[in-house]
């Protein structure tokens, strides 16, 4: 007994690693954010990114090992790229934050703890190959994000905000374990691949039961990356939390979603699943799109584009294979630079207590702050899909995945609906350099921002700006990834190691 | 014997979950909902699931619903349980049709149920046994296992961040403004 | 069914036992003191102010909320200790690394000063 398990954690400890710096990263800032409260406003920020930065190192050795999958976890190139996503996009919100955090009154030392915790969840879930595992990176994901949703315990938005996500969070997350039961009593594994595989299911003749679990846990992950008719507290949590909060939610638990969906759909469900995916990404598409136009605060407008980008992932996801994971990824990556960009100029221009957030109070912003004016000019073009900026690739690259797919009518849906958010995009940039300034004393005249704000801002509009230059060696990167899934959805196959080994006794024996 | 045992107990559990949902009074429904929690810990007794028994004991009839009293008494719903008990127009109609669709459901899984329930893909004879959920928390699923830990640490501190009054750095002159009472 | 006879005679004992001393009670007790000896304070008793069922600090959630994540903690320690042989040194490591992380959140708790009350 004791020697297979040891062999066990000797593969976990390289897998796992990344996932283990990280969270021990979170467990020091915790502790030293306790033990030193005066030191804990510049002394978390630093551990955070010292934890985040180790951790990427962490993550590209393992990858660089060429690890075998440890039956829980997966350290392919798809879970190397994905996890450089999820920790550029950590490293950023805590430079993002630290402005907002000093400015609102949120000092505490579990902020950053909290965010590190929920970024390794958001790792754990894009690495896993077995749902229980993936439950389990749901719930890291979540539950720290539900606590920083209601961080500023002062602004009842920040409350409402908290209570809504976690309510129809947990309602999500019983979606996902009851889905995930269904499929262990349809397939006896709980493993994505092994479980997904047709023939032992048709053999014992349980795939409704197989098909009614998948659904259930395509309804929880829809419901974490707001897909639309699971979209309805997208809105109200984006308004209600603290801004930072709110650019962490939209990245990376959009991304760990759509890290978990790849690994669904790279263990190949039914053609049910396709009619489903369909459906949800046109759906998604064309409800938010429809939906932001009519928005006048800003982080509304914001959630429902998240909402609408969501539709256009999931077309790739659809896609699937090479092409159209490699897609997923590289929009993701874009989306990560266009919508931390966008919310960090939005947290730039609220004054204290999130004041200034209607797109009314931004007339005239650019005239006062070129920088922000033109940063923020990029990130709307690039999110609206325009050339030469990230989002365009973006899109190109998905668009044509889904085509080759063979999905001409959701690509046709697609480029229609991202010509209706170019309205909404661009009448933000209208406003900005458009329109007569308010009077000085308004909201508005808050566009001082320290130093580091200002660098963070001008980084990722040429972020922006290099990721739609540069797209083809990004692509190939995001191309590793995507081979990499598939060669781990191949090689679990060919493993198939069956959930319950260690009683290989009574296998065939079913009913007690 | 068992099947006797089935009824008894499944029924008792039906009856508490109807308390809950029927009772007024707040507290009344936790202690049906108790009631019910045990009931189905029996059920679990058996499928000879003795350590989920243990869980559903100790966990949800205990643990879980002091936390669901402490709650009560925190919100003191008692001068609204009228309200609580209000109705959105529509609401019976929509949860019956739900309730059918529910149950059309389960006729079918029943009714199938000799292709479908009664033949559990490669299920061991032992498998729910304390031990056997031993091996296969401390070997295959590890990793699981320790990320558990690690949910329940964040759980731990974001309950003291949204429950406690000050931050770890009091400033109280540029605390926000509209703060509310604890 | 068979294991399990023992506890369903104690569950029968306790209720046979509970339903025997109420009946004695009744039976050759005193006659019972009227209502309102019942509700007065006994002996050395202050005269109840207001009802109690008043709003309760969240300190209790605190405290009930700790208890719930400790408990789970506890928990996992059964079917550990049920295969504890079996796994040897690796399965006390094992446990060592899961009860370590939630000492760090237990030094955190402490620390923070979520287990006075103040």
């Amino acid at each position: 007994m004791t020697a297979p398990s040891l062999q066990i954690i000797t593969w976990n400890l390289w897998v796992s690693a990344p996932v283990c710096a990280l969270a021990a990263s979170a467990m020091v800032t915790l502790i030293a954010g306790a033990f030193w409260p005066a030191f804990a406003r510049w002394l978390t920020p630093c551990l955070a990114l010292g934890g985040i930065a180790l951790t990427a190192a962490f993550t590209i050795l393992a990858g660089m090992l060429g690890l075998p999958p440890a039956g829980m976890q997966v350290m392919d190139s798809f879970t190397v790229v994905f996890d450089l996503i999820i920790l550029i996009a950590a490293f950023i919100t805590v430079l993002v934050s630290n402005h907002y955090v000093t400015r609102e009154n949120l000092e505490r030392g579990e902020y950053y703890a909290l965010m590190m915790l929920s970024a390794s969840g958001a790792m754990l879930m894009a690495a896993s190959d077995n749902y229980v595992m993936m439950f389990l990176g749901l719930e890291l994901l979540s539950i720290p994000l539900y606590v920083l949703a209601g961080f500023s315990r002062g602004r009842s938005e920040s409350q409402e905000s908290a209570l809504k996500y976690l309510l129809l969070g947990a309602f999500a997350s019983a979606f996902f374990v009851f889905g995930a039961a269904l499929v262990f009593s349809a397939t006896g594994s709980t493993n994505i691949v092994v479980a997904g595989d047709a023939t032992e299911r048709a053999l014992v003749g349980t795939t409704p039961i197989y098909v009614i679990g998948l659904a259930m846990i395509l309804t929880a992950l829809a419901f974490k990356v707001a897909l639309v008719p699971f979209h309805m507290w997208t809105p109200d949590v984006y308004q209600g939390a603290p801004t930072s909060v709110t650019a962490f939610m939209a990245v990376v638990a959009k991304a760990a979603g759509f890290g978990a969906l790849a690994r669904v759909a790279a263990a190949g469900p039914e053609g049910s699943w396709t009619v489903l995916l369909w459906g949800l990404s046109a759906a998604t598409m064309i409800w938010g799109n429809l939906l932001a136009i009519s928005q006048n605060n800003i982080k509304r407008l914001l959630a429902y584009s998240s909402i609408a980008h969501a539709g256009y992932l999931l077309m790739g996801i659809l896609a699937g294979g090479r092409a159209g994971i490699s897609a997923v990824l590289f929009y993701l990556l874009a989306y990560a630079a266009m919508t931390f960009g966008a919310f960090a100029a939005v947290i730039i221009l609220a004054g204290r207590g999130d004041g200034a957030e209607d797109i009314e109070d931004y007339r005239g912003i650019a005239r006062r702050s070129p920088l922000l004016g033109w940063t923020m000019a990029i990130f709307m073009f690039s999110l609206a899909g325009l050339p030469p900026f990230a989002g365009f690739f973006g899109k190109l690259y998905l668009f044509s995945a889904a085509v080759e797919a063979g999905y001409p009518g959701l690509t046709v849906l697609a480029v229609l609906t991202s010509v209706m958010g170019v309205f909404y995009y661009l009448r933000v940039t209208v406003v900005m350099w458009m329109q007569e300034p308010e009077a000085e004393s308004g909201p508005a005249a808050q566009t001082s921002a320290p130093l580091l704000s200002r660098l963070v801002l001008s980084a990722l509009a040429v972020a922006v700006l290099a990721l739609g230059i540069f797209s083809s060696p990004v692509l190939r990167w995001t191309n590793s990834g995507s081979a990499g899934l598939e060669r781990s959805a191949e090689a679990a196959i060919q493993m198939t190691l069956p959930e319950p080994t260690n009683a290989p006794a009574a296998l065939s024996g079913g009913s007690r | 014997m068992t099947w006797l045992t089935f009824l008894i107990v499944s029924g008792i559990a039906v009856i508490f979950a109807g308390g809950l949902i029927f009772s007024r009074n707040a507290v009344h429904g936790a202690m049906c909902l108790v009631a019910s929690f045990c009931a189905i810990a029996t059920l679990f007794l058996l499928l000879s699931a003795e350590f989920i028994f243990v869980v559903q004991i100790a966990v949800y009839a205990g643990a879980i619903m002091v936390l669901f009293l402490f709650v009560m008494m925190l919100l003191n719903v008692q001068g609204q349980e009228g309200a609580l008990a209000g109705r959105a127009p529509g609401q019976l109609l929509v949860a019956l049709a739900l309730g059918a669709a529910l149950l059309g459901q389960a006729v079918w899984l029943v009714a199938r149920g000799g292709e479908i329930i009664s033949r559990p893909a490669r299920i061991p004879a032992g498998f729910g046994s304390p031990e056997d959920i031993g091996t296969a928390l401390f070997t295959r699923n590890l990793l699981p296992f320790e990320i558990t830990s690690l949910v329940l640490l964040a759980a731990m501190a974001g309950a003291v961040v949204l429950a406690r009054k000050a931050g770890l750095s009091p400033k109280p002159n540029g605390a926000p403004a509209g703060g509310k009472p604890e | 069914m068979n294991p399990y006879l023992p506890i369903l005679f104690m569950l029968v004992i306790a209720t046979a036992f509970a339903l025997a001393a109420m009946a004695l009670a009744l039976f050759v007790g005193r006659p019972r003191p009227g209502p309102e000896r019942k509700f007065a304070p006994y002996e050395c008793g202050i005269e109840p102010v207001g009802s109690a069922r008043d709003r309760f600090p969240v300190k209790f959630y605190l405290v009930a909320m700790l208890f719930i994540l400790f408990d789970i903690e506890v928990i996992f320690l059964y079917p550990w200790a049920v295969v504890f042989r079996q796994l040897g040194v690796f399965g006390l490591i094992e446990m060592a690394i899961f009860l370590g992380i939630l000492l760090v959140g237990y030094i955190y708790v402490w620390r923070v000063g979520a287990l006075e009350w103040q």
